[in-house]
Parts: structure tokens; C-alpha cells; sequence
């Protein structure tokens, strides 16, 4: 984005709401680096919304960190710290004296003194979203002595303490950003009007400070390819042993692959498998221990000579997630080029399998669609659990005993967490559901705490467990207490848990634990939340396209099917 | 696209991005001392969206004569 694209971007004019507030922590004239956040920001918003960036005081990072940490309510923060924050004598305009047998090991102690000050605001990293760069200026060569392309032992020293900086930023939440490829520094300009950096590096370091502020929902689920792909060789003319992933068969850049997949499976990624072969060589080479991807995390598997886009459909039915959060990988390109055609909205992305340096490009790419910043109980049971959901399907679906008597037996138990604050599965659930969600509107995270800490927000958080096995957290409602009434305003619940009547047993639970006379959802039909179109029909009759939907609650418990399921456990703040 | 264009509608450009709510028809009479809002912050804003315009580097020299559409005009043209 140049600089000018940048200025009409915050201008445009703002459609509704509040601007997004975001406090800039700088020790330097932040000049165009305000302008570039704000217009990345601008574009990565869910809601086009204009964007307020507060600055500080011109060489005072220290109190403009404290200003902006413990006054500005839930407002995220930025923070991009250089050289010459930590002391005069690490900067380019700054005025300090090189004294002559300086003691570097007090010098030192000082930086260390200036760091563990800002440790402190920083704490609030895990209530607040606080993004944070490091260094990238260089450091003048009257510093430490680098020459000959040695690093200086003061280098090595001032290197050391950011890095411990750094690591226990990240450790209290803090987002620290990786460091920008390109050359940062413009002396001319610095000099000049105090702003340090060129325009290309801060266009570029502008979108990724955004870009971990706002991140962008994750893909849920990856397909795979398997000859050439997963493997190297054909696993139908080579057979299961004839393949390879392995340094020795020249086919390590596959064994990079099964690993990354291993590591996304590991995260709660869905990994399927659309293969073009017959299905008993590509089970016996699946079969494989040495296999570096655990088989059982392979679900489902689509070996057979139908087209491959009609094996991703399948799959992505299976895993009851939009084709838009899946992507295709294979290495032939005609294959991706009738996966594109035939459905444009999944992500299909080609193996260069003879390419190492291409495929870590890929995995690059990968990293970013898949990133997910923590890892909950749920992600470790997806895969599990989509298997549980097919049985429990197939065994409701039975004909004996009688769909009564099959709920009765799941032995379902349900879990509500009701403490505050809300943990980041909740505003994860809201953001990333699709289909069993009430209307649809995504939260910021700042919008989303401010509104928690407001008195009359409630946020249940639901748990299950069944017979089958836990499925985790798998439902959000938050609402708010008006008097009698409670205005529900979002509702969610993982496609993991449906066909078990929780949806219902949610309620059931939530009318028990907040008592009100009167029930509103906050209703809006979207292009994909059918699922909870068909609940809300069942228990309130025809819906609007949008609006407000009123029922008494005693009318809501009448319609409420029978339920089998227990709340045995309701965690609250003490 | 851009070499079709005039040096003075591309220098406009800039001028209407730092200043948006200044009337197009005033643009290429703006002096530093008629425009409110002209500051040393929208002057380096300016110097920046103009070099990045035209691909060019304007002398640090010349920053204090930079006080109208007219100036950056003349320096543009004798730095291109």
C-alpha cells in the first residue's frame, strides 16, 4: 500500500458505530506508522468502522506505555520499541556522551533497570490485546565495537536482555510480532522529522502489527493429496512399501509435510485425504508406523477414481464446515486447476514437490491460513468427535430401541461455565461458527471485553460429555439481563455437537441458572445458519429474515423437547 | 497510467490525500500560511506521499522552502 492509498483508506468516509481505538506506543515521531495502522486496521476490521490511533509523547516510551496500558479502558495497544528507547546512547538523533572507560556493566544494569519497569504494564497482556515489535534500527557504530562482521559483546549483552524481554512479554500474552524482511531504516528522513523508518518497511511492518491484532479466522480443515504429495512414488505400481518420505529416497521435503500436517492435526486442524487410487494399497502404505503423520488423524480417507472435487465435497460434509475454510493441496496441477473451477471458494494451493524451497513457501503460506494462538481442550478432540457424531447418527438413526430410549442411553452431561472473564474459546466459538449461530455478527476483541465487564452481560460457556466421549466446549450464549427479560445476543454451538439435543438442553440450563419472564433472540438469518433457523422454528414457529424474536419463558419451556441430560457441574467466580 | 498524466494532477493527488477536506478547485493555490492544518506534520506527509508519488528523493535542503502547491511543483520538476 503506498502511503497516499494509506491517507484515502482512513478517510473514507465511516459507515456506523464507535471508531476502533488503538493506542500506538512509540518512542519516536510515529508520523506515517499512525497513518499505515490505521488503514490496515481499517481493512482487516469485521465491521467497516473508522480507526482512532492515539499517540504519546514524543521520547517518552516508558510513560506513554503506562498512559496507554492503565488508562485507556480495553483499547488494544502497540508497542514498537527501538534501540534508542532503552538508552540515549543507543540512538541515531539522540544526544549522550561516549564517556571514556565507560563501565559497560552498569550501562547495562540501566537497560536492564528500563526493561523490568515495562514489564509490569505489560502484564495486562493476557486481558488486553498488546502487540509488540522489536528492535530493527541499527545500532551506531560509537556502541559496542561490531566490526569485520563480528558481533560485539555489547551486542551480544543488549541482544540477550530484549530477547528476555521479549520472552516474558509473550509469556504474560503480549503478541510479539516477527521482524519485518525489508530495510527499515531511512537516516535522511530520521533526521529530519524524527520518523526512523522507510515507507515500504512500515507499510509492511504496519500490516503485520494488524494482522496479529485483528487475525483473520483460521481454516478449519486441510485435503490432502497422497502420491507425490504425502509420498513420494505411486502408492498403486510402487506399492505401500515402494513409497517414501525419507532423506535416504531423496523425498524429505514429504516427510516435511507429513510433519506439518502432524502439527496441524495436533492443533484441532481436520486433515482428509482425496486420493485418486484404489483404496487397499493406499490403506496398507496409511498403515505404515513409520508413517510421520499418525493415520488416525487422517479422517476422512477418499481413495477411489472420482473426481477429486466430488471426494472435497464429501469431506467437507463430513466435517460439517463451509468449503471456504477448507484448502486443497496436491501436486498436479491439473488436478488443482478442476478443484478451482468446480469449487472456486476452497483455497487450492500445489505441491512443488521437486521444489524444496517452494515447499517451505507452502508451509509458510499454510502456517499463516491455519495459525491459531492457543490450543484448547476441544482441539485435541475434533477428530474424535466427528468420528463420535457419524456413530451417533448411525445409531439414532436406528430402529431399535426407540429414538427416546437412544437419547436417554447417551448418558449426556452438560457443563456451564459462567465465570468472568470469559475465556478466549468463547469469542473463538462466536467468531468462527457458522451455521448454528444466531445472526452471525463476529465480535472484536475489544468490543467483545468491553461488553463482558458491562453489569448486565451474562456469557455461559457449555461443555458435554456423553457416553461417546467429550466433545469439550462446544456452545456460547451471551446475553443480557434487561429486568424480566433476557436478550440473547449471540448464540453459538460447534456443528460437532449437533443431533444430540444440546441445543436444547442449552437452554433448558440457561432459563434454570437465569430466571426471567421473557426470552428476546437477537435473530438474523444469514446465507449458512439454516441449523439454528430449524431450532428457533421448533420453539418459537415462523421466523422474520431479522429482528427481534419475543417469547414468554414459560412458553419456551413447554416447547422444549424431552431431555436427557444432566447439568451436574455450573463453575462460577468465587 | 501515470506518465499519461500531468505532473500537476499527480502532485494534486497527493495535496487532496493530506488535506481531504479541501476543495479541489483550491488545491493548487494552497500555501502553508492561507491553509490551516499545515503543519510540520503534514508538511512530512506530503514530502512522503510526493517522493513515493514520483519515485524521487526530495533534497532535505529544500524542506523549509516547501510552503505551497507552487514550490513543491518547481522542486519536483528540477529533482525528476
Amino acid at each position: 500500500m503506498k502511503l497516499r492509498e494509506a491517507l484515502q483508506e482512513v478517510q473514507r468516509p465511516q459507515v456506523d458505530g464507535e471508531p476502533f481505538s488503538v493506542d500506538l506506543v512509540t518512542g519516536f515521531e510515529p508520523l506515517h506508522l499512525r497513518v499505515f495502522l490505521a488503514a490496515h486496521l481499517r481493512l482487516r476490521l469485521r465491521v467497516d468502522r473508522q480507526v482512532a490511533v492515539r499517540t504519546g509523547l514524543f521520547g517518552d516510551l516508558g510513560g506513554n506505555l503506562e498512559r496507554a496500558i492503565e488508562g485507556a479502558g480495553e483499547a488494544p495497544v502497540v508497542v514498537t520499541l527501538e534501540w534508542a528507547d532503552l538508552h540515549p546512547l543507543l540512538g541515531w538523533r539522540e544526544v549522550a556522551l561516549v564517556a571514556a572507560g565507560r563501565d559497560e556493566v552498569a550501562f547495562l544494569g540501566e537497560i536492564e533497570g528500563r526493561l523490568a519497569e515495562w514489564r509490569r504494564p505489560l502484564a495486562v497482556g493476557d486481558r488486553k490485546r498488546i502487540v509488540l515489535s522489536l528492535p530493527v534500527l541499527p545500532l551506531p557504530p560509537w556502541v559496542g565495537q561490531s566490526f569485520n562482521g563480528q558481533r560485539s559483546r555489547l551486542r551480544l549483552e543488549l541482544d540477550w536482555l530484549v530477547g528476555q524481554f521479549a520472552r516474558d512479554a509473550g509469556r504474560r500474552g503480549v503478541r510479539v510480532i516477527e521482524a519485518v524482511d525489508l530495510p527499515a531504516w531511512e537516516p535522511a528522513k530520521h533526521l529530519a522529522n524524527g520518523f526512523p523508518y522507510s515507507l515500504a518497511f512500515t507499510d509492511a511492518l504496519a500490516g503485520r502489527l494488524a494482522k496479529v491484532m485483528l487475525p483473520a479466522a483460521p481454516k478449519k480443515g486441510l485435503v490432502t493429496d497422497l502420491d507425490q504429495t504425502l509420498w513420494r512414488g505411486v502408492v498403486g505400481d510402487d506399492g505401500a512399501e515402494g513409497v517414501h518420505w525419507d532423506l535416504d529416497h531423496q523425498a524429505r521435503v514429504h516427510g516435511w509435510w507429513q510433519q506439518f500436517l502432524a502439527a496441524l492435526a495436533g492443533q484441532g486442524t481436520l486433515i482428509g485425504v482425496a486420493s485418486k487410487n484404489d483404496p487397499e494399497p493406499v490403506n496398507a502404505a496409511l498403515a505404515r508406523r513409520e508413517l510421520l503423520v499418525p493415520s488416525e488423524k487422517l479422517f476422512p480417507i477418499e481413495a477411489h477414481w472420482q473426481e477429486k472435487w466430488e471426494s472435497i465435497r464429501r469431506i467437507a460434509a463430513v466435517w460439517n464446515v463451509g468449503l471456504e475454510s477448507m484448502v486443497f493441496v496436491d501436486d498436479n496441477p491439473l488436478e488443482i486447476d478442476a478443484v478451482r473451477q468446480a469449487l472456486p471458494q476452497v483455497e487450492s494451493v500445489l505441491f512443488p514437490a521437486d521444489d524444496p524451497a517452494g515447499v517451505v513457501e507452502v508451509l509458510g503460506r499454510l502456517r499463516d491460513w491455519f495459525g491459531v494462538e492457543a490450543i484448547g481442550e476441544e482441539d485435541g478432540l475434533r477428530v474424535a468427535s466427528l468420528r463420535q457424531r457419524v456413530e451417533v447418527e448411525q445409531e439414532l438413526a436406528g430402529s431399535l430401541p426407540s429414538i427416546e430410549e437412544r437419547f436417554a442411553g447417551l448418558g449426556s452431561r452438560l457443563r456451564m461455565d459462567l465465570r468472568r472473564p470469559a475465556g478466549p474459546r468463547a469469542l473463538e466459538l462466536i467468531n468462527k461458527t457458522n451455521q448454528f449461530n444466531l445472526n452471525g455478527v463476529r465480535w472484536d476483541e475489544a468490543d467483545w471485553r468491553m461488553w463482558c465487564g458491562r453489569p448486565e452481560a451474562r456469557v455461559a460457556v457449555l461443555g458435554y460429555e456423553d457416553r461417546y466421549g467429550p466433545l469439550g466446549n462446544i456452545a456460547v450464549i451471551a446475553a443480557e439481563e434487561r429486568g424480566e427479560t433476557l436478550a440473547i445476543r449471540s448464540w453459538v454451538m460447534s456443528c460437532r455437537a449437533f443431533s444430540r439435543r444440546i441445543e436444547f438442553a442449552t437452554l433448558q440450563c440457561l432459563l434454570h441458572q437465569w430466571p426471567c419472564e421473557k426470552v428476546e433472540f437477537d435473530w438474523r438469518q444469514t446465507e449458512r445458519n439454516g441449523p439454528i433457523a430449524t431450532t428457533l422454528r421448533l420453539l418459537v414457529g415462523e421466523l422474520p429474515a431479522s429482528g427481534r424474536i419475543e417469547i414468554s419463558a414459560a412458553t419456551l419451556r413447554q416447547n422444549l423437547p424431552l431431555l436427557y441430560v444432566a447439568n451436574d457441574e455450573v463453575l462460577e467466580n468465587q | 497510467m501515470n506518465a499519461a498524466r500531468s505532473t500537476e494532477d499527480r502532485l494534486e493527488d497527493c495535496f487532496a490525500a493530506v488535506f481531504p477536506d479541501m476543495p479541489p478547485a483550491k488545491l493548487r493555490m494552497m500555501t502553508m500560511e492561507s491553509t490551516a492544518g499545515w503543519d510540520s506534520i503534514a508538511l512530512a506527509t506530503l514530502i512522503a506521499s510526493v517522493e513515493e508519488e514520483f519515485d524521487l528523493l526530495l533534497p532535505t535542503e529544500a524542506y523549509p522552502s516547501l510552503s505551497s502547491f507552487g514550490a513543491f511543483l518547481r522542486l519536483v520538476e528540477e529533482t525528476k
